[in-house]
């Protein structure tokens, strides 16, 4: 089983996993199956864990060596005998180029241990990370119904698929949306050979493929042999992935033309009896059809060859062409009266004439009014000219004749009729079929989009592969259509506007003359969103012509509209709550932080009258300057945060001297220190760093405000700037009481102490922290075993300018 | 008090600025004369022949920019700009234009009488520059092209000479990165301000007790550089230092 392939496989290789919910065997056999594997399961294989196969046998050295091939893995759990995990040997393999096809049960997985153990009460010792789901280019998920459903079966399962959708969802890929269409026409016999076959070959053309079984409408299977054969094969494609249906047919080339034609299909699997070619439809289909292309695939016959006998009957292969009815009919008649003449003597007049009337009730049934008629007229007449005597003669003067003939003529008549209203509820039946298909699909796609764009696009697309139309979008508002493609819808604009104005203002519609453009308002309880212009095909079938199904399939993109409208309108009425919090928070902030000194500096100023000492009005001035000052400090800080806010920080990076910044920050802060014992390590080899100064300059300014503020006059401040990992740090530490409120200080308004009699606003941290990062660097908090707190950031270092030129001249 | 230091003209149309800025010049022994627009500063500047301008950026009728252009036509007295705008661009413009400082409101009293001072030291000696500066305890001896450090001379590249000899000539004010690079390394690199970087922090390296926290090669940030002859520039000086 492990054949390495002809093929070398392209680098890396590919990992596909069954994934099951308990079903190992299933999954084996679904891995079997793809990878086109026809030997039988080993029974040693058939059982957990104990079992020896290539991966363990060869060794991943001798693997690695190799040229890559296909590795087949009846599990992924355990461990080789070097003591790599199975699974972390399955992923070099995989790097190396192998192709890998693997199954995986639910029961494997590490991080369901304890859900999986609560409903099985079974402890599973050997497990896997479900980053081999991630790993995975491929999970096909095998599905599985048994006969007796058990609780603990199905919560395995659900289990089971809520771990794919995980993996689904981290994946984030939305499907692409393949280019092709394949079908695959099965039959009662052979049918999962045909799905086999259809599966690989849609593999191979990336399409995406559907699997139908033609039945006529109401009639029973021939066995229940071969009612079995058709669901396997049906459930079997359902979970390689195939959309999968019974259409009922009278006929099954045209059915399925039919369907080449609506889903633009290019490539049709079937099935075709080895020793036999009774069954032509797929050169009829050849004829219908001529651009599909035809896979037929040889099955070996059933032995019980009645059932092929009926089903070839009950399809009606007699039906050809026009001609083929009347001549069929004088055939008909002319056996009738042949067989007549040799029984003549044994057989009763009236039997011969049921046998004609026999002929006349095949021949409505299987071919037409027409044909019934003329088998009615002819075999009157023979019967009467060679059944009635005087025999042969062919003048009529019998009134007895035109019972018969009248009796003949209208069981033909009435059967014709059942026959021709039965192919036309068929028809119907078919119909309608396609219809619920189209609208179901829409309704399945229009549910996940999230954009205007999104359900346009989608309208769209599946108007046009299954409903054979071309639609687009007249929004509110816009003069134009709003399409992918305006050219390919022809419409009156004027009538269109009028349409939508009439419907927006929600008065009755004008009437517009019928013609192959319809126009249907996209009306929804909270208003009309646009106008759905339809142009259906000149050669479409009826199913796009309905004005009542256009008009659903307008009602369905007009709830999917307003679902997105009113998401936006919830996100907004969100966003509106949170910034009305931040700016309650804001004027909160102000009016503590911002009247306190102004408070102060009206007292202050007020206060000047009274004084007569000039050494008191000194110390008020000197307080009135630092309250000045440190309200301007603060109407800064705000005026920063707001332009930060704003998304407003426009960069104006250049090379740059940490060394400098420190010395600026330092300089500008020299009142505010003065009573701190300032200590700075900044080592005189740094490289420069592509900062904006004044950016960096702030945040050092900031964090030395900040230690300044909290410790005591005569604390020590420190400030080191040094070389770390290809980043620069610079950390900002006191001496302090250090932070208490850990968790928050970081974000606006945010104070270590509420209600402090520091003065601030709490910007300065959150100023701090954007500004870092929009260097591309982080700020963080820190306690020193020291005590105190302090501050530290990075910055990326880059490569440092070259001064060649700038040598000394 | 007595006798008229200097005669300087404002240009302010805040007349509460105006006000205190008058009264803070005439307290120094200044003759100051006010004009609130462009037009009116314009005319007082060329006939009462001031010694310094004080020119606020945000005018009326006019961009105050447009009046360091004008008047660098005919004069060279210098000008000292008041602005409410804490962009750099515009500053840096405003040096480029032929401005000599500035001043970022708000600003305190001391802090204007300093740049004043510097502003007007500058002008006084029209003798041709002088053979030597002291800042701290360095003595710059421009005709040996040396530097001492007390009596220890300090060996310094010629290319670092050159950068401290421009920030001598226009010591107190603040000279722009492109103003240096163009002089000190040639029009060709007046973009290259990497290396400015590095060879101010060598200069601090050789001339200040603590390069991260120099006391006479200040940056300022994002404009350029100054050189401060007297520590503390005269407004509260305070001893920052390890």
């Amino acid at each position: 089983m492990n054949a390495a392939d002809v093929t070398p496989p392209a680098r890396p290789g590919t990992l596909t996993i069954y994934f099951s919910a308990g079903e190992r065997t299933h999954a084996l056999a679904m891995m079997r199956t793809a990878t086109d594997d026809r030997a039988p399961i080993p029974a040693a294989e058939k059982s957990h864990h104990d079992c020896r196969d290539h991966l363990l046998a060869a060794g991943l050295d001798t693997l690695l060596q190799a040229p890559p091939g296909t590795l087949r893995l009846t599990h992924l759990t355990g461990f080789l005998e070097d003591g790599t995990a199975r699974w972390e040997a399955v992923a070099s393999l995989r790097a190396a180029g192998w192709s890998l096809h693997a199954v995986l049960d639910v029961t494997d997985i590490a991080e369901l241990a304890e859900p999986v153990g609560a409903i099985t009460g079974r402890h599973f010792p050997q497990r896997v990370p479900d980053d081999v789901m991630r790993l995975a280019d491929r999970v096909v998920w095998v599905d599985s119904r048994p006969q007796q459903a058990s609780a603990a079966h199905s919560a395995l399962r659900s289990l089971a698929l809520r771990c794919l959708a995980a993996v689904d969802l981290a994946a984030g890929a939305r499907p692409v949306e393949p280019r092709q269409h394949l079908l695959a026409v099965i039959g009662t016999e052979g049918g999962d050979q045909v799905v086999d076959r259809a599966w690989k070959l849609a593999q191979q053309l990336g399409a995406s493929w559907e699997v139908v079984h033609p039945h006529p409408p109401g009639a029973r299977f021939s066995s229940r042999a071969a009612k079995a054969s058709v669901q396997r094969a049906l459930a079997m494609a359902g979970e390689l992935g195939a959309h999968t249906g019974t259409i009922p047919s009278l006929n099954i080339a045209e059915s399925v033309a039919q369907i080449v034609r609506a889903h633009r299909i290019c490539h049709v699997v079937a099935g075709i009896h080895a020793d036999e070619h009774r069954e032509r439809w797929p050169q009829r289909l050849a004829e219908l059809a001529p651009a599909v292309h035809l896979s037929l695939l040889p099955i070996q016959p059933d032995p019980r060859r009645w059932s092929q006998w009926r089903s070839w009957l009950s399809r009606g292969v007699i039906r050809r062409a026009a001609w083929f009815g009347p001549v069929a009919a004088i055939a008909g008649c002319a056996l009738v009266t042949v067989l007549g003449t040799l029984a003549h003597g044994r057989l009763e007049a009236v039997n011969i004439a049921l046998l004609y009337l026999l002929l006349v009730f095949v021949l409505g049934r299987n071919i037409g009014r027409f044909a019934a008629a003329v088998a009615s007229l002819l075999g009157s007449w023979l019967f009467y000219v060679y059944f009635v005597p005087p025999y042969r003669a062919f003048g009529i003067n019998e009134p007895q004749y035109l019972i018969t003939f009248a009796a003949m003529l209208t069981v033909a008549l009435i059967t014709g009729d059942l026959t021709a209203s039965l192919r036309r509820q068929n028809a119907e039946v078919l119909t309608r079929e396609a219809r619920t298909r189209a609208l179901y699909e829409l309704a399945r796609a229009l549910a996940g989009a999230v954009t205007s764009d999104e359900v346009a696009a989608i309208t769209e697309r599946i108007f046009r592969d299954r409903l054979g139309a071309n639609c687009c979008f007249v929004w509110p508002g816009t003069a134009t259509a709003a399409g992918s493609k305006p050219s390919r819808v022809a419409f009156d604009e004027t009538l269109a506007q009028r349409l939508l104005d009439a419907s927006v203002a929600r008065q009755p519609l004008p009437e517009y003359p019928e013609g192959p453009v319809t126009y249907h308002p996209l009306r929804a309880p909270s208003g009309t969103h646009g106008l759905l212009v339809v142009m259906s095909h000149p050669e479409a079938d009826e199913i796009s012509g309905r004005q009542s199904d256009l008009d659903i399939c307008a009602s369905l993109v007009a709830i999917a509209l307003d679902r997105i409208h009113y998401e936006q309108v919830s996100q907004q009425a969100l966003l509106r709550i949170e910034s009305e919090r931040l700016r309650n928070s804001l004027l909160t902030a102000i009016s503590h932080d911002l009247r306190t000194p102004l408070a102060a500096l009206v007292g202050l100023a007020e206060s000047l009258r009274f004084v007569r000492e000039r050494q008191q009005l000194d110390r008020r001035i000197d307080e009135l300057t630092d309250e000045a000052g440190r309200l301007s400090r603060m109407v800064d800080s705000l005026l920063e945060m707001a332009r930060l806010q704003t998304g407003d920080v426009r960069l104006r990076s250049s090379w740059q001297s940490i060394e400098e910044i420190i010395g600026c920050a330092l300089y500008g802060l020299r009142s505010t220190l003065g009573r701190h014992r300032v200590e700075t390590r900044v080592p005189s080899e740094l490289p420069l760093i592509q900062c904006d100064p004044t950016l960096v300059e702030r945040v050092i300014a900031n964090l030395l405000e900040n230690a300044a503020k909290y410790t005591p006059a005569g604390g020590a401040i420190t400030i080191e700037a040094y070389v770390k990992g290809g980043e620069l740090a610079v950390t900002v530490a006191d001496n302090g009481p250090g932070v208490t409120a850990s968790d928050d200080i970081f974000a606006k308004f945010s104070r270590g102490q509420v209600e402090s009699a520091i003065p601030g606003v709490g910007l300065g941290l959150a100023i701090c922290k954007s500004i870092v990062s929009a260097h591309g660097g982080t700020l963080w908090h820190e306690r020193p075993t020291t005590g105190g707190a302090a501050f530290r950031f990075t910055l990326p270092l880059g490569k440092s300018p070259s001064l060649v030129d700038a040598s000394e001249a | 008090m007595s006798k008229q230091l200097a005669t300087v003209v404002l240009i302010e149309d805040e007349p509460r600025i105006q006000e205190f800025v008058k009264a803070a010049l005439e307290e120094a022994g200044y003759a100051v004369v006010a004009a609130a627009t462009m037009a009116q500063g314009l005319t007082l500047a060329g006939n009462r022949k001031p010694d310094l301008i004080l020119l606020d950026l945000g005018l009326p009728d006019g961009d105050g920019l447009q009046f360091i252009e004008r008047f660098r036509q005919w004069s060279s007295v210098p000008i000292l700009v008041l602005s409410a705008r804490s962009r750099e661009e515009e500053k840096i413009c405003s040096l480029d234009l032929g401005a000599d400082d500035y001043l970022t409101k708000p600003f305190g009293v001391g802090e204007l009488m300093a740049r004043v001072r510097a502003a007007l030291r500058r002008r006084q000696p029209s003798s041709g520059p002088p053979a030597t500066l002291r800042f701290g305890e360095h003595l710059v001896d421009f005709t040996a092209r040396r530097v001492f450090r007390g009596d220890e001379p300090v060996h310094l590249t010629p290319i670092e000479f050159r950068l401290l000899a421009f920030l001598c000539q226009h010591a107190g004010r603040v000279v722009t990165h492109r103003q240096i690079m163009q002089e000190v390394w040639g029009p060709a690199h007046r973009e290259d301000t990497h290396y400015l970087r590095i060879y101010m922090g060598h200069l601090r390296h050789k001339l200040e007790g603590n390069p991260s926290n120099p006391r006479h090669l200040m940056t300022e940030a994002g404009v350029g550089y100054r050189l401060v002859t007297v520590a503390g520039n005269g407004d509260e000086g305070a001893d920052v230092g390890s």
